[in-house]
């Protein structure tokens, strides 16, 4: 402990004067009480002749199949008569992408998106807060003299290179006038790898896929369209 | 008491200074910085922030004791006493100070998200510090002029102003133009260009680095990058032969503001206008390539011209038809190891070229000189003179040149146009150009080799005072440009003249201790660099050249 307190030492007055904690784990582990885990090295009878795992598998793969074929037919009954939506369906696989998941969660991080003035103007005013906050380093702007002296600085260019982006949601816990927002939008799969840079005009106006408005974030103000 | 010096504590630990010194001084002489906006060392004390209060307690003699003081008193403004007792952060002065931040900060905009200073706002720096309290006003904040042009170079913005007058003290005591005035009472009061007048003295960019807050702020920075990006390195302006000592604030690969450095006796805290500009003309530079245009020889690397060149200057050992021309943007280093070499060969015919002259502006009595060239003090004190005996200097040059008498011609450095024409250098057999900038004469020399700049190499270089200053390099060099230095020892090497120094560090060295050379690379007066935040704080301490 003595040394590891001397190590910390530069940080003790970071936050007036407190001493900063400890890692819980710390000296809980000695040596020789280190546990390995592995996988037993020799097979048992059943196991080195291999057919009865492998009918096990098929059992499995069996019930698992029946089970999915029993509901979709029971489903199908409710969706002749209309009432779809009434019953489970089989598989829980979904067919993306002409089917999307609507329960992400809503605090979900996902792409991002800038906010508008009511002139539909950017909100932004090129602070470049995010782009210091971003441990990713994949924001970057240019900033230029608005035309309007109220507002005085907006940004010129707004990329995001959204494939360097690890969603951890600094920009927007760092902008200073709401301008930068993650939606729980995760769809990002593009064929060019250029596409996956994003500029201000589509950060701007790109509308989440399938996500009702107020479902961004409950309470927020909903987005200009 | 009659001595010329007092001795007080500051917090406890005694600082003896000369009579008259403001507490404020003693404490940065004590290492103590008592947080001050209107206070700056440039300029005369004015005490109107009372930012800087401190419990500052005399010694009564007749008593035999500290009197009690009956309240903060402002230490910018207090003369140090004998016996006095400062103390700076007792909690009572703490509070006093966090009610200053607080009447600084009732009408202050905090619009920081755009404001070019943020991040070297000694009011940021000092709420951070002092204050940490939201805003307790309730009341629509009072509006004054923002986007106010000062002259072309600067922009006012009335709201975020302090109107602490720094600006005004600069240009009444510093410039003496008497421009910038503080108009209106109370909280309608905003600095103003007066009446009929233009901000556009030689030095209005300093009025933006002395604003505390980003009242003032430079055209030419403005929304350019966010200060925190900015990477920072010691360097010096070459504009004239005043040298000012500067931070380059730089991404790497681009120079994006100079910013004056303290340098007692030399520039002070103060640097001018075309100073600053200087780095546009840097990135505009064309720069050359190495070349080699000898029949059988074309072409060549960087290396084997060097040895080219100067197995060339080996030839022309002793002889009378070969001139070396040296360009006043030559370090000192530099310039005694040419000297050096050109010793060891005999080559006596050498100067100093007259250089640029375009920047020239007239000389004024607070820092311009009216030679617009860094080093030609420190050339010719490192030895770039005519041989004592048989050597000609650059006008009886010319003439042998006219006489097509010199066979070889060594032009090292840029700016040599308003000495030598084309048509001239056309009578010289071999002209070799070692330089930093793509011109005419490098189409047609036989052999040119790129030099690295002031912003990309290291060096020194000395003012037309005798005060020598550093320079580090802030750039990264283009692909191939050499290094003076480095190329000389290669040319000494390729000679077969044995350099006298290893390095760069070891030539400072001996020229510091060489007792034969004239260039004594001496720092006089400490660099410090109180009144800048953070930022700068790694510029700060003495440094030696
Ligand atoms: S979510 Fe994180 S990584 Fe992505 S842009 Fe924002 S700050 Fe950068
Ligand atoms: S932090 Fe907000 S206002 Fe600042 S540059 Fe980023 S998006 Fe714009
Ligand atoms: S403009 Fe800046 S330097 Fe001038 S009075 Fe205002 S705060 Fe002080
Ligand atoms: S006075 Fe001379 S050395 Fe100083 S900044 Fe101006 S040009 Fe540069
Ligand atoms: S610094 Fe002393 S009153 Fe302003």
């Amino acid at each position: 402990m003595g040394t590891q307190r001397g190590k910390n030492k530069g940080f003790e007055n970071l936050v007036d004067g407190q001493v900063l904690p400890q890692p819980a784990y710390q000296g809980e582990f000695t040596e020789g009480e280190i546990v390995q885990y592995y996988n037993p090295e020799s097979m048992t009878w059943a196991e080195r002749i291999y057919l009865p795992y492998v009918l096990a598998g098929l059992g499995l793969t069996a019930k698992v199949f029946l089970r999915n074929m029993v509901t979709w037919f029971v489903w199908l009954t409710y969706w002749v008569r209309g009432k779809g939506a009434e019953a489970k369906r089989g598989a829980t696989t979904i067919y993306y992408p002409h089917e999307m998941r609507p329960d992400f969660s809503p605090v979900n991080r996902g792409k991002h998106i800038l906010t508008m003035r009511d002139n539909d103007d950017p909100q932004c005013v090129a602070c470049y807060m995010c782009a210091t906050a971003c441990p990713a380093f994949c924001i970057h702007i240019v900033a230029g003299e608005h035309p309007d002296p109220a507002i005085e600085k907006y940004p010129v260019r707004f990329d995001i290179e959204i494939d360097k982006c690890i969603f951890c949601g600094y920009c927007e816990e760092a902008c200073p006038v709401d301008a930068i927002r993650l939606t729980t939008d995760v769809h990002l799969v593009d064929y060019k790898r250029e596409r996956m840079v994003y500029d201000r005009e589509y950060l701007l106006t790109w509308k989440p896929t399938y996500v009702e408005e107020e479902h961004v974030y409950p309470g927020d103000r909903p987005r200009k369209s | 008491m009659t001595t010329d010096s007092v001795t007080l504590t500051i917090d406890g630990n005694s600082v003896t200074v000369p009579k008259g010194t403001k507490v404020i001084d003693a404490a940065r002489e004590a290492g103590k910085n008592i947080p001050h906006f209107c206070y700056h060392p440039g300029l005369p004390v004015d005490g109107n922030c009372r930012m800087c209060i401190s419990d500052i307690r005399t010694w009564n003699p007749r008593a035999e004791k500290h009197m009690p003081a009956r309240r903060p008193a402002v230490a910018c403004w207090v003369d140090a006493e004998e016996n006095m007792q400062v103390f700076t952060d007792t909690p009572e002065v703490k509070k006093a100070r966090a009610s200053v931040m607080e009447f600084l900060l009732i009408n202050h905009p905090i619009d920081c998200p755009i404001c070019d200073k943020a991040g070297e706002c000694m009011l940021q720096d000092y709420y951070m510090l002092h204050d940490r309290a939201p805003s307790k006003l309730r009341e629509e904040k009072v509006h004054k002029p923002r986007l106010v042009p000062f002259g072309k170079r600067i922009v006012y913005n009335g709201e975020r102003c302090i109107l602490c007058s720094r600006c005004t003290r600069f240009t009444t005591h510093v410039t003496k133009t008497h421009e910038l005035g503080i108009v209106n009472r109370g909280d309608r009061a905003i600095v103003e260009v007066l009446e009929g007048g233009d901000f556009a003295n030689a030095y209005t960019d300093n009025v933006a680095d002395i604003c505390p807050v980003g009242a003032l702020t430079k055209t030419d920075f403005r929304f350019k990058k966010r200060v925190w990006f900015l990477k920072h390195t010691d360097s010096v302006c070459g504009g004239c032969s005043r040298n000012c000592n500067t931070v380059v604030d730089h991404d790497g690969s681009e120079v994006i503001r100079i910013m004056p450095r303290e340098r007692a006796g030399v520039n002070d805290w103060w640097m001018c206008n075309e100073g600053r500009d200087l780095y546009k003309e840097h990135a505009a530079l064309a720069r050359p390539a190495a070349t080699l245009r000898i029949d059988g020889l074309e072409g060549g690397t960087a290396s084997s011209i060097t040895t080219w060149v100067g197995e060339k200057l080996a030839e022309y050992k002793k002889s009378d038809a070969a001139a070396v021309l040296v360009s006043p943007w030559i370090s000192n280093e530099e310039a005694w190891l040419l000297s050096f070499l050109l010793g060891k060969l005999k080559i006596g015919h050498l100067d100093v070229m007259t250089g640029r002259t375009e920047g020239a502006l007239p000389a004024d009595d607070l820092l311009h000189t009216d030679d617009p060239n860094p080093n030609r003090a420190g050339a010719i004190a490192a030895g770039i003179v005519p041989d004592k005996k048989a050597g000609k200097g650059i006008d009886e040059i010319k003439a042998a040149i006219e006489a097509g008498e010199i066979e070889f011609l060594l032009l090292w450095g840029p700016h040599f146009g308003n000495d030598l024409d084309p048509e001239l250098l056309s009578k010289v057999a071999t002209v070799v150009q070692i330089t930093d900038e793509h011109d005419a004469v490098s189409d047609a020399a036989a052999a040119v080799l790129p030099l690295r700049t002031w912003a990309e190499r290291d060096g020194t270089w000395t003012n037309f005072e005798g005060h020598t200053s550093r320079f580090r390099r802030s750039l990264r060099p283009p692909a191939g440009a050499l290094d003076g230095f480095d190329l000389l020892m290669q040319l000494c090497a390729a000679a077969g003249v044995k350099s006298p120094a290893k390095s760069l560090r070891d030539a400072r060295k001996k020229l510091k201790q060489d007792p034969d050379s004239d260039v004594r690379a001496i720092v006089d007066g400490k660099f410090t660099f109180p009144e800048q935040s953070a930022l700068y704080r790694h510029t700060s301490g003495a440094r030696e050249v």
